[in-house]
């Protein structure tokens, strides 16, 4: 993962700037989401980090699987709702996103059983 | 078995659902993309392609990973405060994080997940360690204008021209 050094740059993607510990899922946006569950004991410091960080490497995590589906599908480098929700459905560690991101199915190949 | 509701187009159940969270978006659509084209980039440089080729990410598969991350910190960070009850610790620390993460079956982001945290600790350390610094620095040059209301750097400055009771304190200072 050599991508340290790409520049910030607004326009284009900049896979990992400023190297691992740099932060986009940022230590605020983390605390603003986990207050809404008012059970959850104060985060420290690095827990904050290690919580943005985690969320940021299973997102990209998800995509490289769903790339798979992508590429099997026959599309060179666009990624579809369908792709994601296959992962989804195919990962049990996944499971707990089974209900927000179903798999959809196209009504013509459920008409005929409904009929 | 897919559920009926999904016959509906992906984005109206998607977005139900981000209605139905936050009124702010915590996880910015922008964001979420570019954390999913980084995914799709190291997916591309690990199969042997250059690494930069752009990517395009539906906007129905961009409201799906953003509720999925959020999903996913609720997930985790539950996890990780059950664990820190169950030691009696008041606060969630990141071995919790990591010990959620296994426990989830997300092992394979512990190591990266760790090596983050090592490089983040690293520059915390050194962040707090120029704060010191220029602290000090700071201190020395205060005790210098002693006397002198509201002195700024190039005051000081001046005053180490003409021999003062409190110079040497302020050379002390300077010297290191």
């Amino acid at each position: 993962m050599g991508d340290a050094t790409s520049p910030t740059s607004h326009e284009g993607v900049s896979p990992r700037k400023g190297g691992p510990a740099a932060l986009l899922i940022t230590a605020n946006r983390v605390k603003n989401l986990v207050k809404e569950d008012t059970e959850i004991k104060p985060l420290s410091g690095d827990a904050c980090f290690a919580l943005g960080k985690a969320t940021e490497l299973f997102l990209e995590s998800i995509a490289a699987k769903a790339a798979a589906h992508m590429q099997v599908a026959g599309r060179d480098a666009a990624l579809e709702y369908s792709d994601v929700a296959a992962v989804v459905a195919e990962t049990e560690a996944l499971d707990f996103l089974q209900d927000i991101i179903p798999q959809t199915v196209k009504a013509a190949a459920l008409l005929p059983a409904m009929s | 078995m897919p559920a009926t509701e999904a016959l509906d187009s992906p984005s109206k159940s998607a977005e139900a659902c981000v209605e139905g969270g936050a009124d702010t978006e915590v996880l910015p659509k922008a964001l979420v993309k570019r954390i999913v084209k980084a995914g799709l980039q190291q997916w591309d440089a690990a199969a042997g392609g250059d690494g930069k080729r752009d990517f395009q990410v539906n906007k129905d598969a961009v409201l799906a990973c953003s509720e999925a991350g959020k999903l996913f910190i609720h997930y985790l960070t539950a996890t990780a405060n059950d664990t820190c009850r169950e030691a009696r610790r008041q606060t969630i620390s990141a071995d919790d994080v990591l010990t959620a993460l296994e426990d989830l079956n997300f092992g394979e982001l512990v190591e990266p997940l760790k090596a983050a945290l090592e490089a983040f600790k690293a520059e915390n350390k050194e962040k707090s360690k120029k704060r010191v610094e220029t602290s000090k620095k700071r201190k020395a040059s205060v005790t210098a204008d002693d006397g002198l209301a509201a002195a700024g750097e190039q005051q000081q400055q001046q005053q180490q021209q003409q021999p003062q009771a409190v110079a040497p304190a302020a050379a002390g200072g300077e010297a290191s």
